[in-house]
């Protein structure tokens, strides 16, 4: 029975080739782009290295000082002293907050980190970095630009990058200001030609002098600028400059807390607020705000939003909902081409039903042959997303990416395929197999 | 064999009802070869459809092999078709997405027949209308004549105790359309098949046992 109905449905498919490959373009191409997309953001926001630990980070790129309104109110008293009048003037300001009159937002100082936040206790580890530093080097006269992170001890137990050869810095070498320096294996390629071995090789960064290589680390999937440079260099080699900009709280350190786990983000904002309400008013600012972000808030800042909000999972939610749409396109195409093609086929089911199928038997009939269908889009679907992902790996289109296929989504892409087709199919062809057989049987000859 | 008695039909459209058949009583022996004849439109067809129990009657009866059948549910009915009814079209509605051996076995698909089984008497079936050699084609591949020896192939190869014939030469050449009736009038006189045959071609009626005239829903004689 089965070997009848595959060999009806094969053939049936070969016979009409224009609806079969419609048909499995569509779904092919569909299951490709959901594989992708989910790809790329595994790729960003899952847990790969050296962000293994991508659910637990909390960001804080920025902090907001603000300035309120300041409402003057003079008082005038008069007194008489000694006959003559004496006019007293008492004048009290008041401070409006719905009325921001001074904003600056920046990155934050190193000493903001070390003497407010690293006090912190509801995150496990915490870690301030200087990023994106460009660095300009010549090695073979030739000019190489390379970034460059500054970053204390405990960034490197947050990021577990995959060491190819030595092993990071430690406390004792940040706070002595050692020249040492950690290198992506690609940047000492390019900066000491193809060597077995990097480390103690020496690194000149201009006017600071040479480092000496300690590390060497593999590439970072994610774009994340607290993993995407090249090198990483004690933060005490900071540029006073960068450390801090005015009142002792803003510079260009951002700072990366590590949770215990994935729901302590509000325990350590709330935290976060306290630190903010102990900080004091200076000048024409009375508050600052840290402001932090997840990863995905992160990711997101690149393409909607700004530093004072967060759009990780308005992000996503756009991505899915994009997502969802564009899988219905293929899925309306394909419940109309079914019925019509079920429609085509109600001489068929008449001939069936006159010689004994029952309604079961058609739509088992029908059933088989949209599964057979969808599992050979889904087949050349999973083919074609290896390829594409593979090409995009290889060329390095997005960056270092490691992009692969998500089981679990390719599963669940299949089944929602198999669903609607399943529907697609069985819906119309319920309807056929219940008109009377003699009308069926006098539709157009098969 | 086959007795009805009282049968009417009548469609109903939006406003319209037509009455197709009136007040039909018929018996048929069992091995009789009958054909049924009549202006276009008379209810032919729809006469042959009750007979096959591929269509529900307005009212009246129809027993065959001494079981009422018009009465039964959907499921029953398809059970009794596939066990006792063979049906040929003037349209031979084969399916063309099948060879010539995958589409004669297809009512066996509908019982628990297994694979080597149905091969073999799907051959059988082929051998007696004589395109065993033709097993491996597919419909379009035929001439006309030769689709509806499949399609007999095919009515035949469950042996029923009825075959239904709807204009079988209808779509064929008189000289395609007597090796057909050859055929039928072979099998009628081997295997004591009754057949019921709907035709124009006086020719041919009149080589059958009995024929039975229709005019407008009704038996005339
Ligand atoms: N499904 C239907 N709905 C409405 N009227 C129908 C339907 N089927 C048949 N009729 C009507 O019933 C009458 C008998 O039709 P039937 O098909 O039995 O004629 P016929 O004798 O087979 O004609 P022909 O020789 O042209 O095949 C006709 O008037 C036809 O219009
Ligand atoms: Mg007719």
């Amino acid at each position: 029975m089965l070997k009848n109905y595959l060999k009806i449905a094969l053939n049936s498919l070969r016979k009409n080739v224009l609806y079969t490959g419609v048909t499995l373009f569509g779904i092919s191409f569909t299951l490709m782009v959901l594989i992708f997309a989910v790809a790329v953001l595994e790729n960003e926001l899952g847990s790969n290295k050296p962000m293994t630990n991508s659910d637990k980070l909390m960001f804080i790129p920025s902090m907001t000082a603000k300035g309120y309104e300041r409402q003057k109110e003079t008082k005038y008293d008069s007194i008489w002293v000694d006959d003559t009048l004496k006019i007293d003037t008492i004048t009290t300001t008041k401070i409006n907050r719905a009325n921001v009159v001074n904003e600056s937002n920046a990155g934050l100082s190193y000493s903001v980190f070390n003497d407010r936040l690293k006090t912190m206790t509801t995150p496990r580890f915490k870690s301030v970095y200087f990023p994106k530093i460009p660095i300009n080097v010549y090695p073979s006269n030739a000019k190489l630009e390379l970034e460059a992170n500054l970053v204390d001890a405990e960034f490197w137990k947050i990021f577990d990058f995959k060491f190819l050869e030595g092993k990071a810095f430690s406390e004792m070498a940040v706070e002595n200001r050692v020249r040492e320096v950690v290198m992506k294996k690609e940047a000492a390629k390019a900066y000491f030609g193809d060597k077995d071995s990097y480390l103690g090789s020496e690194f000149t960064w201009g006017s600071n002098g040479t480092f000496k290589v300690v590390g060497i680390v593999d590439k970072s999937v994610s774009s994340n600028e607290a993993v995407s440079v090249d090198l990483f260099f004690p933060v005490t080699f900071t540029n006073s400059d960068d450390l801090n900009y005015s009142f002792g709280h803003l510079g260009s350190g951002h700072v990366v807390l590590m949770a215990h786990n994935h729901n302590d983000f509000d325990k350590i904002s709330a935290e976060l607020d306290k630190v903010e309400n102990n900080i004091q008013p200076v000048d024409d600012f009375d508050e600052f705000i840290f402001n932090e972000k997840t990863l995905e808030d992160m990711y997101a800042w690149g393409f909607i939003g700004n530093q004072t909000q967060r759009f990780g999972s308005k992000l996503l939610g756009y991505i899915f909902t994009g997502l969802g749409l564009f899988l219905l396109i293929p899925l309306i195409n394909l419940i109309n081409l079914n019925s019509t093609r079920v429609l085509e086929r109600s001489a068929e089911i008449g001939v069936r039903k006159a010689f004994g199928a029952q309604t079961k038997d058609v739509l088992v009939q029908f059933l088989f042959e949209n599964l057979i269908l969808t599992l050979i889009g889904g087949f050349i679907g999973l083919i074609l997303s290896q390829l594409l992902l593979g090409l995009f790996n290889a060329n390095q289109w997005l960056g270092e990416t490691h992009l692969a296929i998500n089981p679990m989504v390719a599963f669940i892409g299949l089944v929602i395929m198999i669903v609607f087709s399943f529907l697609s199919g069985i819906i119309p062809a319920y309807r056929i197999s219940r008109i009377a057989i003699s009308n069926a049987l006098k539709t157009a000859s098969l | 064999m086959i007795k009805i008695e009282n049968l009417n039909k009548s469609y109903f459209t939006d406003t319209l009802e037509t009455q197709a058949l009136q007040n039909i009583n018929l018996d048929i022996a069992e091995g009789e070869f009958i054909s049924i004849m009549g202006p276009s439109g008379c209810g032919k067809s729809t006469l042959l459809n009750m007979i096959g129990l591929i269509d529900q009657p307005t009212d009246g009866q129809i027993f065959i092999n001494q079981m009422q059948l018009e009465a039964l549910p959907e499921k029953k009915l398809a059970e009794f078709r596939n066990q006792h009814l063979g049906f040929i079209f003037q349209s031979f509605h084969l399916i063309s997405d099948l060879s010539v051996i995958d589409n004669v076995e297809l009512p066996l698909l509908y019982r628990k027949v297994n694979a080597k089984k149905r091969k073999e008497m799907a051959e059988a079936a082929l051998e007696k209308v004589g395109l065993l050699h033709r097993k491996n084609h597919y419909p379009n591949q035929l001439s006309g004549g030769q689709r509806q020896r499949v399609a007999i192939a095919r009515a035949i190869i469950g042996q029923p105790s009825v075959l239904l014939a709807d204009e079988p030469t209808g779509n064929l050449d008189s000289v395609l359309g007597t090796q057909v009736m050859d055929l039928l009038m072979e099998l009628n006189s081997a295997s004591k098949v009754t057949i019921v045959m709907v035709t124009h071609d006086e020719a041919i009626a009149q080589r059958t046992n009995r024929i039975v005239r229709l005019f407008d829903g009704n038996i005339v004689n």
